[in-house]
Parts: structure tokens; C-alpha cells; sequence
């Protein structure tokens, strides 16, 4: 018996050290080969919201979470059919019910004049709510020779421009509608890839033999959100381009290939992602969440995958079902757990403010700043890709492309070491001018002279082969 | 137009050819320098000198991975391994010899095993010259100028693979158009050739496993 028990605190033992070790202690990316590099931590667990205290209760399925200008945070309570007002460090503070009329609310906004904008889902409509709780005015779906009349109006997500146009997803595409509830129009349509079977029954089919057939969609928006700059960043279910950054006009300026890499579960095999909800930070950082692995990628504007942290699991900063995300001033990111209705704070390290001011320095110019950015971040990865290209960037810019160069050789980055190269080239000949005339004249003469050389010995062997070695001299 | 008729070149020739003469014969004068391995290969030509050539080949191909400049590199340089990228060379060179010999053995040729194969290797000339040439221009020439490159190392390859077919055609005394289909009978052989070689590699490396798998079951059972 003794024995057994033993036998049970060793086994014990080593389980909690076998968990011990799962722990992961770094973050990682992808790299360009499609494999994960570890990268130290990004972000730290700062603390989760369970509980709202008496007043506030718990969150029953929540589906959206928003933060405003002050910081302060917003969640779409869809379970308690109410919105659900933090200060900034995450205390109750309201809850809104627009009189108890609100029904499975699943998104929320809130502008900066204080108007909060609700997707009443239930309802089918969109409710702004003032600070009193109070209904202000009801969008519902508007009228237009565009929109179908049998559809339903059942929106899930609500952002405000800052024009005052209300952006609601409707499929594939975007809806905007103005402050008198007129249909305004559609953008960023998310198109149908190419498909040979589609454009075969297009050809062939008849007319009833097409309505017959399902009709095919375009992968929805799952999420989106718009940024200080007036620009829309939705996340779609597609497989390429499943992030989009649309302007105005609802061009995509997000450099696609780059979203297209694969994303891998805990089980380190590729899986189909399902990205549900995007946030852009102060310093247009994109974060987006992955819902199948509990995954938080961030990207930089350039499109570069800058990190991936958080996961699926029980323990703090792990998720069950993660379903939004919104970041704060401070750059810390907030998800919300749909099923345990716990919200997540996680707070940047040192390294990855660095890396981001890094970002944000270069963005506007300042590439001193931003080289010594760069370089606390290579004191402490010097693996990082992200830091490497950016450290060739600066230093391109900063016109020392022979150190850029080899930056960008280590971020194995070969279009940009090929621009490198040629403003190198460029400065070497003028500083050698005549120098390097002289060696391109020495190696075509010599070139030109080992020719006519080799040529002229050919012509020898053969005749020698056909002749004998005397044989032609005579002739 | 001497050297065109074969039996009229061979009583011409009172001369000595070596081997390494052959190399610039093939790259200024490559008709001759077919006639001659032809009407050689029992006597003068060596099979050594070939396979050396080859072998240099593969490894231009392995060194260039590491000495082409950063910006027209293929692969990453650690990731490189030397004898898949000798096998590149290596495998088609001969799968090719092989293909010539069966096609040519029942399309009435008249060239020898050693003697397609000692031209094969010849026929690599080009690509061995050109590709330190291209390895030493990637080093001047900017972003702007990636087309040089690539045209050189496409520039080799046609080579190459001219100077192959006009070998089929010439040491067989074909007509353009037979030869023109004997090729692509090799072409055919050698995609069957090489899908075979693969189904039979993985069937062996089944049965070796299978074989392993038993081996360790009775040890474990029985031992």
C-alpha cells in the first residue's frame, strides 16, 4: 500500500512537471519557410475579468467587446440582453438594457460623443443609446431597390464613421447607411475565387437549370472594425486576403499574399482558420483572433506577422471560445471567452513596445528613433525577422544600404537587398569612377582576348586531328 | 562541309585528340567534335574524363547555392545538400544515356553506350562555363538587371539541351524529322523510366520497413 502511494506522488509529480514544461515561455511567428520561430514573450497575462461585482453579475455569452477613446469598455452581454459598461480598470460601471427592450444584442460601439450604437440582433434593428439608457433613435432596415425585400435585416456587428455613416455587415460586403436611415450603398465586396466548375455550368447551363442550382456566395466578413484613420479592417473567411483594409471607396489596401500563411493548431498540423474579430491600435498595430486555436495574431500595416500568442486552455490567459478582441490606448488587448464569459487583459512587454514603437517611428519618418528601437530588439532577438527587415528599412532609408544589405540578407527578404544593392552599386561607382572603368574595360578585353584565344586553339586541335600535328602547317 | 560525311572523316583523320581538347571542340565546333568521339570511341576517347565531368557539374550546381549572390539565390544555402543537388545533374544525365540507347537500339541508330555517354557529358559544356559566369555577374548586377540572370542560366540550359539533340541526330545519321521524334520518344522513356524508378523506390523502401517491423516483433516476442 505504502508502495502504491508512492508509486502515485512520483507519477504526480511527474505529470505536474510534464505540465510545467507544456508552459510555453515564448511567443513565436512564422517564418518564411512556413515554420514557427519562437520569439520571446509579446504579451503577459495583465489579469482577467470574471466576475462584475454584486450590480454587475456575470457575462452570459457575451459576442462582442469595444473599447472608446477614454479607454473604457463595452460588451455586448448577449446572453443578459444587455450592454455592459468597465472603466478602464474593468469595474462595473452601467449596464444598458434601452429600457429593457434591447434582445440579444450581439455587437457594440460606441462613438466619441458618448452615443452607444447597438446591433440589436433581435430586433433586427440598431439601437443608439444614450448615457441615461435611454433610446435615442432605431435604424432598421432601410429601403433600397438594392436589398431584397423577403431578407431579413439580422445584423450582428455595427461600427459608426466618422462621417456619421453606419457600417453593418451584410454578407460579403459592407452596408453604410446615413443618420435618416437611406440605404447609402454597399462596399469592399469580397469576391468568388475562380473556379473552372462554376464558370463551365455558367457557359452551359440553361436558365433553369441556374436557379435550379444553390446559388454560390462569397465568404462572408465575420468582423470588422474602423480605425482613426477612417479606414475599415474586416476579417473574412476566406483563404487568401482574409484580412482587408478598405478605404472609402472600398479598395483593399492590405497587402494580400501575406494573410495567406498558414496557421497551425497546438497539435503543430495546419488547420482551416476561422479568424473571428480584428483590432487596430494606436499605433495601427492589427491584431486579429484566431477562434479554432485561441490565437492572437499581429500584423504590422506592411502586412508582416509581427507575433502569435494566447492558445486554447483553462488557464489563465487561455481561452474556450474566444469570439472578440479590442485593444485599448495603451495597446493592451482585451478578448472576450464566449463560453465563460471572462474577459482577458494582456499587457505588452518591453520587447513588443520596442518593436512597435519601432513600427510607429518609422511610419512617420523618424528613423533615428526608430533605429534605436530596432536595435533594443535585436539585443534581445537577433533571430526576429521582423526586426531584421525593419532594420534594413531604416538604415535603407537612412542611406547606409551597405548595412542594410545585410540586414536584409538575415530577414532573407531578396527584393529589397537587390534595391540595397543598387544604391550601393550606385555609390560605390561614383566613389570609384575611374576605377571600375578600368576593370569593366580589363575584363571584357580580357574576356574578348581568352575568346579569340580559345577559338583560334579550337581551329588548331581540329585541323591537327584531321591532318596530323604537321600535317597543315604546310598548306 | 568536311566531317559531314562520317565514313569520309574517318580515313581523314591521322591526328591525336585528348580529352580535355573535346571540351572547347564541343562548346565552338560541336559537329566535329560529335564525329570525333563517334569515330574515337574505341580508340582514343576514355569514359574517365566523362564522369569527371559530370561530377564537376554537380557540384557547379552545389557551390552555386553558396556562391550566387543573396538576391538570386533559389534556396537557403543551410538547407542545401550536396548530393541531392549532384543527383539533380547526375540523375538526368543519365536517365538520358539510358533513354538514347534503348530508343535509338530499335530506331536504327548506330551509336554505342559509351559513346552517348561520353557526349552527354560533353554536352554539359556550356552549363559548366556559364554557370561560374552567371555566379560572378550576380554579384554586379543590381535589382533592375535579374533578367541577365535568369537569361544566362536559361541561355545554358538551351544549350545544353541543343546540343543534346543535335548529338541524337548526329551520330545516329538521322533527318531532322526522325530525329525530332526519336527525341521525343526519350523524352516519353524517360518520364516512364523515372515514375517506375520512383514506384519501385517506395516499394522498396515498404518492403525494407516491413522486413524491419517483423525483425522487431520476433525480437521482442521472443527474445
Amino acid at each position: 500500500m505504502k508502495r502504491m502511494i508512492t508509486l502515485i506522488a512520483a507519477l504526480l509529480f511527474f505529470a505536474q512537471a510534464g505540465l510545467c514544461v507544456q508552459a510555453r515561455e515564448t511567443d513565436w511567428v512564422i517564418d518564411n519557410d512556413g515554420q514557427r520561430l519562437a520569439v520571446p514573450k509579446t504579451y503577459l497575462v495583465k489579469g482577467v475579468i470574471t466576475y462584475l461585482g454584486e450590480e454587475g453579475g456575470n457575462l452570459y455569452e457575451p459576442k462582442d467587446i469595444f473599447i472608446d477613446k477614454e479607454d473604457c469598455i463595452y460588451v455586448a452581454d448577449s446572453g443578459n440582453n444587455r450592454i455592459v459598461k468597465l472603466d478602464p480598470e474593468g469595474n462595473f460601471v452601467a449596464a444598458y438594457t434601452g429600457g429593457g427592450t434591447l434582445l440579444n444584442p450581439q455587437g457594440v460601439f460606441c462613438t466619441n460623443f458618448g452615443s452607444i450604437f447597438v446591433a440589436d440582433t433581435g430586433n433586427q434593428r440598431i439601437a443608439n443609446i444614450d448615457e441615461r439608457d435611454e433610446i435615442q433613435e432605431t435604424f432598421v432596415k432601410p429601403k433600397s431597390e438594392l436589398l431584397m425585400d423577403s431578407s431579413d435585416f439580422s445584423i450582428h456587428k455595427v461600427c459608426v464613421s466618422s462621417q456619421g455613416l453606419i457600417y453593418v455587415i451584410k454578407g460579403q460586403q459592407f452596408m453604410t447607411i446615413d443618420a435618416n436611415n437611406e440605404f447609402k450603398g454597399f462596399v469592399g465586396a469580397n469576391s468568388l475565387p475562380f473556379s473552372l466548375k462554376r464558370t463551365l455550368i455558367r457557359m452551359f447551363a440553361s436558365q433553369e437549370q441556374k436557379s435550379r442550382m444553390e446559388m454560390e456566395e462569397a465568404p462572408p466578413f465575420n468582423n470588422f472594425v474602423i480605425s482613426d484613420s477612417g479606414m475599415v479592417y474586416g476579417v473574412a473567411a476566406t483563404d487568401s486576403a482574409r484580412i482587408k483594409k478598405l478605404n472609402a471607396s472600398g479598395a483593399n489596401l492590405f497587402p494580400g499574399d501575406y494573410t495567406a500563411e498558414p496557421v497551425y493548431g497546438e497539435d503543430g498540423f495546419a488547420i482551416d482558420p476561422d479568424y473571428v474579430d480584428i483590432a487596430v491600435d494606436s499605433k495601427e498595430i492589427i491584431s486579429v483572433l484566431e477562434r479554432n486555436t485561441g490565437h492572437i495574431l499581429q500584423y504590422d500595416q506592411e502586412g508582416n506577422l509581427l507575433t502569435i500568442f494566447g492558445g486554447k486552455g483553462e488557464k489563465k490567459g487561455y481561452f474556450q471560445n474566444p469570439c472578440s478582441l479590442a485593444v485599448n490606448s495603451r495597446g493592451e488587448v482585451y478578448v472576450l471567452d464566449a463560453s465563460t464569459g471572462y474577459i482577458h487583459i494582456f499587457t505588452p512587454t518591453s520587447f513588443m513596445e520596442h518593436v512597435a514603437s519601432a513600427i510607429c517611428f518609422y511610419r512617420d519618418g523618424e528613423y533615428d528613433a526608430a533605429l534605436k528601437e530596432w536595435e533594443a530588439v535585436i539585443e534581445t532577438d537577433t533571430n526576429y525577422p521582423v526586426a531584421n527587415m525593419g532594420m534594413g528599412q531604416v538604415l535603407y532609408k537612412l542611406d547606409r544600404p551597405k548595412e542594410a544589405m545585410e540586414y536584409f540578407e538575415l530577414a532573407r527578404v531578396q527584393d529589397r537587398y537587390g534595391k540595397a544593392f543598387t544604391d550601393y552599386r550606385y555609390a560605390f561607382i561614383k566613389s570609384h569612377f575611374f576605377g571600375v572603368v578600368l576593370a569593366v574595360v580589363l575584363v571584357a578585353a580580357a574576356a574578348v582576348v581568352f575568346l579569340f584565344y580559345a577559338l583560334k586553339k579550337t581551329k588548331l586541335y581540329i585541323h591537327d586531328y584531321h591532318y596530323g600535328p604537321e600535317g597543315g602547317k604546310g598548306q | 562541309m568536311r566531317g559531314f560525311h562520317i565514313r569520309g572523316a574517318r580515313e581523314a583523320a591521322k591526328g591525336r585528340i585528348n580529352s580535355w581538347q573535346l571540351f572547347p571542340i564541343m562548346l565552338f565546333h560541336p559537329l566535329e567534335c560529335y564525329d570525333m568521339i563517334k569515330l574515337e570511341r574505341d580508340t582514343q576517347i576514355k569514359v574517365l574524363p566523362a564522369i569527371l565531368l559530370i561530377l564537376l557539374a554537380g557540384l557547379e550546381k552545389y557551390a552555386a547555392n553558396f556562391l550566387v549572390s543573396f538576391q538570386f539565390r533559389q534556396k537557403d544555402p543551410g538547407a542545401v545538400n550536396l548530393w541531392i543537388e549532384m543527383a539533380y545533374v547526375v540523375a538526368p544525365v543519365v536517365v538520358w544515356v539510358i533513354a538514347n540507347f534503348c530508343m535509338t537500339s530499335i530506331m536504327d541508330g548506330e551509336s554505342k553506350p559509351k559513346e552517348i555517354f561520353v557526349t552527354a557529358a560533353y554536352c554539359l559544356a556550356p552549363y559548366l562555363v556559364l554557370t561560374p559566369v552567371g555566379a560572378a555577374l550576380s554579384h554586379v548586377l543590381g535589382d533592375g538587371e535579374a533578367g541577365f540572370y535568369g537569361f544566362l542560366q536559361s541561355a545554358a540550359l538551351v544549350w545544353v539541351v541543343l546540343l543534346l539533340f543535335f548529338a541524337l541526330l548526329r551520330q545516329n545519321d538521322y533527318g531532322l524529322v526522325k530525329a525530332i521524334g526519336v527525341a521525343l520518344l526519350c523524352i516519353l522513356f524517360m518520364v516512364v523510366f523515372l515514375a517506375i524508378f520512383v514506384f519501385l523506390a517506395s516499394l522498396t523502401i515498404q518492403l525494407v520497413s516491413a522486413v524491419q517491423e517483423i525483425f522487431q516483433e520476433i525480437q521482442r516476442k521472443i527474445l
